[in-house]
């Protein structure tokens, strides 16, 4: 058994050469890739060192995704090194207030969730210290739809079905994160009453509440519902994004089916967040030319096909946005906050 | 101190601890409060009793379940188990004194909050095998050096944890 | 069924699934021996890895490394009183006291063998219950999740460890301690005094591994020596005793086995939970319940057995609803997708051979985590005669580090030390920290599904729900008990 082990050491020792040869031709590559355009003279970042701070815990979604997007990253930006730092705690809140305090150099960045930071910020979370309008956004690497499903035996069968409910809405959730908002909003601005019934251990345990009827429905990311919806457990009733999704052409969008003007604005400003999903970030007023380097290293390490081809087999796919994009999109969530922020607070008023 | 004077020292800082709670709670909302109140309030009360049963039960002996209405057998297998821990220690030797136990962890603490959590684990285990071992500081310093590659190749290399600094650091670096 | 059966062990039956699944039971044990840090963990560091091979190769490397953890966390559990995961908590509170009267070797002998025949119960009922277990998931819901975590309260007063009155009390400090932080129901910061660190709660596995292993490394140095002196290990247990013992328990594995297979098919009950009532159960059920606390060797065949059925448990929600049965299962499902496996009915009627793979799996793994056990519990328990001067501050050492890593976050460190000493206090003044563990693990479902509960089915849901009000019978049972036994025994003691 020993021999085994010494043999796994061994084995794990061969993978880390690999990779570590892998990245070292990766160098290479930059520094013939950089000479072609000849834009700059010295990249911003070569040779220095860029902390990347994951607010989340290691192993999790949120970091497989920082920690494969890393080298692709490294190789763009001409970067010595890019250290993954996981501060986690407080829903991601220590990591990004610790972003929010840090110089804006360029050298230290974040990754995480967008709307779980901004819809904390609005709703009055304790413990929020930043303005997430206002940090330097580098670029997004990913985002999915989000559905609402209902139980597979429900009555419900369409988002009119919603509103002539004659009774609550029944809603399992685990808390006050961004699902949890997207509902309250959509409740808001579809006209349905709501019933949030909190304290469910998290997305399974909602999901089975789901399927068994206890509550009504609930809403997730497309790709954990899959499953559910295929084999009858549940049904479709809303997407929630920019457009209809490609896997339920027949499923409408929210935005299609809210009439009232205010309400639309309201959902866009939610569906502008949730659009910001996982993306890379600065602190505020980050250094020009640091952030110029950064998001054009960050488009094209996103776009990098390799890296492409590793995240669709990983299951985690890319979709990448440039970081002025994301930058635009703050605005219009700005624009929204108003008629939001009372929505959201009231939402969290009724747990208490 | 006295064994019954620690027995009642422990007690009153549990009750001060669950009045603690029972105070904090009611900042809370009636849904937040409506678990933790009765908890620390049943708390409170069988921490109350705990010391009376101390302090003024007649025949009570420290050691001894007082709760035998519960295991009619209890008794003996305690008995006999505390007189086996008793043989054994009476074998041993080079025990040390309570406080410095509790001490050597703090002070574990406080070097690992200081100066990083790598360093820190080296010095200390160095100068335990050194000081209290009494090892021979050739011996000390390659086990430790074991120890401290060990550590290091499966927290970092294997399981890829960014280890702490330390707060010298930290001040240094800004 | 039959044929899938076989071709889901061909598949095994490859280089490339061998060498990964013996590469994954190597790693789970090892992840499994350091403090703080179990299943999950070995899973994630192991998916990146699996991209690219084969499912059953792949399949194979992650369900053997996440089945070998059980086993290592046990084995620092047995010998240092270091429960290398949250889970395996329970095993400490038997399994360390029959190391410290030189039993080591039998007590990995039992959990070794324990483990195997969980594992293996867990497989085979993963199998049988599939088409059923559906309708079981279904009709269980919060008001029955809510009266498990009070069945499990109640394991406390028929504690033998210390006073009742003192067990009951810390299981108060318990309860009260897992309610600092976020309040999952009204999303109230509770007893934090402002801190973004308490917010998210006090770590178990970092508080037991205070509560456990540093106390333990206090109350060693006090006492000097080594934690088993060479003349008593010397002697009269071995590793095959420990596999005798699991024999001869056979009811117990059983029982186990059954009660670690439901925890894990219910999402939303938490595997340290599973542990806990396993050895509840055991103390229930056995004929000497005083013995418990003291090195019983049921107190570690329970456990042990509930956590490796724990593993088919878990994947019954997993292949059947595609809901994850638990934390390490949802990263079971990600790579699921990676392999374009999708689970539900069509995994069963088109991928039967896949499911049938895994079933293997577990059993394998379950094999080689065993024979390694078997083979080196008597080298292991050796190393408990090592002087205190040289474990006290390894173990210390590994300890800080791996609550450390539990989180990566500084603050857990200053945790495990202070209820390291909390728990060096407790246990001279008798205060039970198992009991205080229990308090901790159940805190947060019992305020979770009575709120749920609440809200669902109304004020009186315990008693208009039949199942309901069935579990509420058992637990008043189960009050009632030590009761009707000392009323029992006294009766008898009076005809005689």
């Amino acid at each position: 058994m020993f021999k085994r082990k010494s043999a796994f050491v061994a084995i794990l020792l061969v993978l880390v050469l690999i990779l570590g040869s892998l990245t070292g031709c990766g160098a290479k590559q930059t520094s013939n890739d950089n000479k072609q355009p000849a834009a700059q003279d010295k990249p911003y970042y070569d040779g220095k060192t860029i902390t990347l701070i994951v607010p989340n815990s290691p192993g999790k979604g949120m970091d497989t995704y920082a920690r494969m997007i890393v080298p692709y990253i490294q190789k763009y930006s001409g970067a010595k090194d890019i250290v993954v730092k996981n501060l986690t705690g407080a829903g991601g809140l220590v990591g990004t207030n610790t972003l929010w305090s840090s110089k804006p150099d360029g050298l230290t960045i974040a990754f995480t969730s967008i709307p779980s930071l901004m819809l904390a910020q609005m709703s009055g979370s304790d413990g929020v210290t930043f303005d997430a309008t206002k940090f330097t956004y580098i670029g997004r690497a990913s985002t999915e739809p989000r559905i609402l499903t209902v139980g597979g035996k429900s009555s419900i069968n369409s988002a009119e079905d919603l509103t002539k409910l004659g009774r609550n809405f029944k809603f399992p959730t685990q808390g006050t994160d961004e699902d949890f908002f997207t509902m309250a909003t959509l409740a808001k601005s579809l006209g349905f009453k709501l019933k949030a019934i909190t304290g469910y251990e998290g997305n399974a345990d909602t999901a089975m509440a789901v399927v068994k009827g206890e509550g009504d429905g609930h809403i997730t990311a497309i790709m954990d519902a899959k499953t559910m919806i295929k084999e009858g457990d549940k049904k479709a009733i809303l997407v929630v994004g920019m457009e209809r999704s490609k896997e339920y052409p027949d499923v409408p969008n929210a935005l299609e089916v809210i009439k009232d003007e205010n309400g639309k604005q309201m959902m866009q400003g939610i569906v502008n967040m949730l659009e910001m999903h996982r993306s890379f970030f600065g602190p505020a007023n980050m250094d020009e030319n640091a952030t110029k380097a950064l998001r054009e290293a960050v488009w094209k390490a996103l776009n990098d096909p390799e890296l492409i081809q590793k995240a669709e087999k990983a299951g985690t796919p890319i979709t990448p946005m440039k970081g002025e994009e994301v930058q635009q999109k703050v605005a219009k969530v700005v624009e929204a906050s108003q008629h939001l922020r009372p929505v959201l607070k009231e939402a969290v008023q009724s747990t208490k | 101190m006295s064994k019954k004077l620690e027995n009642n020292v422990v007690a009153l800082v549990l009750l001060v601890i669950f009045i603690g709670f029972l105070y904090l709670s009611f900042n809370y909302s009636a849904k937040a409060r409506l678990v933790p109140v009765p908890i620390a309030i049943a708390s409170i009360i069988l921490i109350i009793i705990q010391l009376l049963i101390q302090n003024f039960a007649k025949n009570f002996d420290l050691s001894v379940d007082p709760s035998q209405l519960f295991k009619a057998t209890q008794n003996e297998a305690a008995v006999t188990n505390q007189e086996a821990r008793k043989n054994v220690q009476v074998k041993k030797q080079g025990g040390g004194k309570e406080t410095t136990g509790i001490g050597l962890v703090l002070l574990f603490l406080a070097m690992i909050l200081l100066i990083g959590m790598m360093p820190a684990i080296f010095l200390f285990v160095l100068g335990y095998f050194i000081i209290l071992g009494q090892e021979k500081w050739l011996k000390a310093l390659i086990y430790t050096a074991i120890c401290e590659a060990s550590i290091y190749f499966l927290f970092v290399t294997i399981l890829n944890v960014h280890m702490y600094e330390g707060l010298i650091l930290k001040m240094f670096l800004g | 069924m039959l044929e899938a059966s076989l071709s889901g062990l061909a598949a095994l039956f490859t280089g490339q699934a061998m060498i990964f699944m013996s590469l994954g039971v190597a790693f789970g044990l090892l992840i499994g021996f350091l403090p703080g840090l179990g299943g999950v963990v070995a899973m994630a560091l192991l998916l990146p890895f699996t991209f690219g091979l084969e499912p059953a190769a792949a399949l194979a490397m992650l369900l053997g490394a996440h089945v070998a953890t059980i086993f290592g966390s046990s084995i620092s559990g047995i010998l240092f009183n270091v429960p290398g995961a949250a889970k395996s908590v329970s095993i400490c509170f038997d399994g360390y006291p029959m190391t410290q009267k030189g039993e080591g070797a039998r007590a990995l002998g039992a959990a070794a063998m324990a483990s195997f025949l969980g594992g293996i119960f867990g497989a085979i009922a993963l199998t049988i219950s599939l088409p059923f277990m559906r309708a079981i998931m279904m009709s269980l819901g919060p008001p029955e999740y809510f009266m498990m975590a009070l069945w499990g309260l109640t394991i406390i007063a028929i504690f033998s460890d210390g006073s009742v009155l003192k067990g009951i009390i810390a299981a108060g400090l318990g309860l009260l301690i897992a309610f600092i932080g976020m309040d999952p129901v009204t999303g109230t910061p509770r007893y934090t005094f402002g801190s973004l660190f308490l917010l998210d709660g006090i770590d178990f596995s970092v508080a037991v591994i205070g509560l456990f292993a540093i106390s333990q490394m206090i109350k060693l140095y006090v006492k000097g020596g080594s934690i088993v002196e060479r003349e008593i290990n010397m002697g009269h247990s071995t590793v095959w005793d420990g596999v005798k013992d699991v024999f001869k328990h056979w009811r117990l594995v059983l029982s186990s086995s059954v009660l670690g297979l439901f925890i894990g098919a219910l999402p939303g009950v938490g595997a340290s939970i599973g542990g806990v009532a396993a050895y509840g159960q055991a103390v229930q059920t056995s004929k000497n319940p005083e013995k418990f606390g003291t090195g019983a060797v049921e107190g570690v065949i329970a456990p042990e057995a509930t956590n490796a059925a724990n593993e088919g448990g878990g994947l019954i929600p997993t292949l059947g609803f595609g809901v994850p049965g638990g934390e390490s299962m949802t990263i079971l499902l990600s790579a699921f997708v990676t392999m374009g496996i999708q689970p539900g009915k069509e995994l069963i009627t088109n991928n039967l051979h896949l499911v049938f793979t895994m079933v293997w799996i577990i059993v394998i793994a379950n094999l080689l985590t065993t024979g390694f056990g078997i083979f080196t519990a008597k080298k292991f328990a050796k190393l408990t005669t090592l002087p205190g001067t040289v474990l006290i501050p390894v173990i210390l050492a590994v300890c800080f580090v791996g609550a450390y890593s539990v989180k990566g976050r500084i603050g857990d460190v200053v945790v495990a030390a202070v209820f390291g000493v909390i728990g060096y206090l407790l246990e001279k003044y008798d205060y039970s920290r198992a009991d205080m563990v229990i308090g901790m693990v159940l805190g947060l479902m019992l305020e979770r599904y009575m709120h749920i509960s609440l809200t669902l089915h109304g004020k009186l849901f315990f008693v208009t729900r039949p199942v309901t009000l069935v579990m509420l019978i058992f637990v008043l049972i189960t009050l009632a008990y030590p009761f009707i036994r000392k009323w029992r025994l006294s009766r008898n003691g009076g005809a005689v």
